[in-house]
């Protein structure tokens, strides 16, 4: 049976798919009748989630513009 | 084959986080079904037969039809599909604090005998007495002190173990918190101090006789496991 | 787009049936619910080639389409790597600059996301050399953050909770829906991930902000797997940690 101390050095190898079937059951098994780990387990994909959602910051319009420039002065060097 | 599932509040899968679809007035919730080789743990759906219950304890439980062909592990059950039949109301707060109750109670007894066999009766009167007072743990401590080896002494646990059916940390200073913010559920309590109280079991055991304690261990969860089934009347 | 099973076109792997394998069995499916869904890779490579062959005729309306569909991601990841947009700006404006000049090499051994982010990944570390970014400063910041968590857990030698924590975590799928998208935790996740050591801040850009893959973040960085996985680890914990003290001193507060 896993210590907490292994849960949260271990997390990102379970998430990851990294762990052996044996250990991931020890892992399992150890977080269904730890409450803190529950605890841990569930802040640790909180976080993921919210980084995927984190607002994407506004892309600048003169950014694209200068982009946009950039491939036109790139594509008539072309010829 | 029938066998159970325990899934967080709205029906969530504790590890897969996959919401299950949920049966109906007429009808079992839909089959879930999961594509490629069914492996413990990685792919499949996982499901416990009732001599395993308490080592998948959590807030529902729900009795699933499993689809062929099952895999048997130890612990656990996995199949390539499964669909939920009706939910276990008998498994709710209530019964999940009477299964803490009747873990602790266990486990009092078992230290109690055990201080009985080692010529400490009135230790093994105090302990069985402090049970039921609301200041258990602080009872519990002061057993313990006054017993050699306070800090590994089977007591000692205990009265953490009072703690924790608190709500609280063992160890901590401050007062084990009175409102539930931030507290394990009852389920998720029950899993721990189930599991908390099988292991002071098999360490008692252990110390009566060495090598003994993955046997006591199994056993006890079993034990466990068939009381909470009973209770629940599951039938099969 | 029509599907086409033609494995030659798979670069990566000969066999498409083994990178099925490699995205699927693996994961636990939902825990990989923040990266993208996967693509059907021969489908994918013959858009690319036909995109490619369209950018090199000097197809503005194809560049334009390219431009919104990775302009975004770039953007949000330069500005990871800078400390502030008008730099990220920059950085993104060079990455196109020099992918337009490299597009005719290009062999597309790589998708094209993978080379043009290797291109970014290049240019802000190119930038941040410059700038003589405080590296082991932030490390150091780091470490402390790491080492202070210890503190969370019983010692080994414990009588009764070895190595057990000592803090009660409480669950934050429990919480109220808004509770972490609040400006506050919002804020303290973007400094959080500034304050990274950049080694850790590119991995966790990439896997979490961006939901690249495994495989992908690795080709990517040069990095094996087990460097990666160390780095997003560590990552993951720092950012908890920052969104841990918001939390926390709302509770205290309320």
């Amino acid at each position: 049976m896993f210590t907490c101390r292994q849960i949260y050095d271990l997390i990102t190898e379970y998430d990851e798919g990294f762990l052996k079937t044996s250990e991931r059951r020890q892992f399992e098994s150890h977080v269904v009748i730890c409450p803190p780990c529950r605890g841990f387990l569930s802040q640790m994909r909180a976080t993921r989630d919210q980084l995927g959602r984190g607002a994407a910051p506004e892309f600048p319009a003169e950014l694209a513009d200068s982009i946009i420039s950039a491939f036109q002065e790139w594509k008539s060097q072309q010829r | 084959m029938i066998a159970y599932k325990f899934l967080s509040s709205g029906a969530i899968g504790l590890f897969s986080r996959h919401a299950w679809p949920t049966p109906t007035a007429d009808a079992p919730g839909e089959w879930v079904r999961v594509d490629g080789e069914i492996q413990q743990c990685l792919n499949g759906v996982h499901a416990c037969a009732k001599e395993r219950l308490v080592e998948w304890l959590d807030d529902e439980l729900w009795e699933i039809e499993l689809g062929d062909p099952v895999l048997e592990a130890d612990e656990e059950l996995i199949a390539p599909a499964g669909r939920l039949i009706r939910r276990l109301e008998r498994w709710n707060d209530a019964c999940a604090r009477a299964f803490v109750g009747h873990c602790v109670d266990n486990t009092v007894a078992l230290a109690a005998t055990l201080l009985i066999r080692a010529g400490c009766e009135d230790q093994a009167e105090a302990l069985t007495a402090s049970r039921s007072r609301p200041d258990a743990e602080l009872k519990m401590l002061q057993l313990a002190r006054s017993l050699e080896d306070e800090q590994t002494s089977p007591i000692r646990f205990l009265a953490d173990v009072a703690r924790l059916e608190r709500g609280g940390r063992p160890e901590l200073d401050e007062e084990a918190p009175t409102s539930d913010a931030g507290g394990p559920t009852p389920a998720a309590l029950a899993a721990n101090l189930g599991y908390v109280c099988a292991h002071i079991g098999a360490q008692l055991a252990e110390q009566e006789s060495a090598g003994a304690y993955d046997q006591s261990f199994a056993r006890e969860r079993l034990r466990e496991s068939t009381w909470l089934a009973e209770k629940l009347q599951l039938g099969r | 787009m029509r599907r086409r099973s033609e494995p030659h076109l798979n670069r990566d792997t000969d066999d498409g049936r083994r990178y099925t394998a490699q995205r699927n069995g693996k994961h636990n499916p939902a825990t990989t619910s923040s990266a993208k869904p996967s693509d059907d890779r021969s489908a994918t490579r013959l858009a690319e080639r036909e995109l490619l062959a369209r950018l090199r005729a000097g197809d503005e309306p194809a560049f334009r389409q390219l431009l919104a569909d990775f302009g975004p991601a770039m953007f949000r990841l330069a500005r990871v790597y800078a400390s502030d947009s008008e730099v990220a700006a920059e950085i993104v404006q060079e990455t196109w600059v020099a992918a337009l000049r490299g597009l005719q090499g290009f062999e597309g051994r790589s998708s094209l996301r993978t080379w043009v982010f290797t291109i970014l990944a290049n240019c802000a570390r190119r930038r941040a050399k410059m700038e003589a970014r405080s590296a082991p400063l932030s490390s150091l910041e780091a470490l402390r953050g790491e080492e202070s968590e210890l503190d969370c857990f019983f010692t080994a030698n414990h009588s009764r909770w070895a190595s057990c924590w000592t803090t009660i975590n409480t669950r934050w799928d429990a919480l109220p829906e808004d509770a972490l998208t609040t400006q506050e935790a919002e804020s303290a996740m973007m400094e959080a991930l500034r304050s990274l050591p950049p080694s850790q801040s590119a991995v966790i850009a990439l896997r979490d902000l961006e939901g690249l893959s495994s495989d992908e973040v690795c080709s990517l960085l040069g990095l094996s797997v087990g460097n990666q996985r160390v780095l997003l680890h560590r990552a993951r914990l720092a950012i908890r940690r920052a969104l841990l003290e918001v939390l926390d001193d709302k509770e205290s507060r309320s």
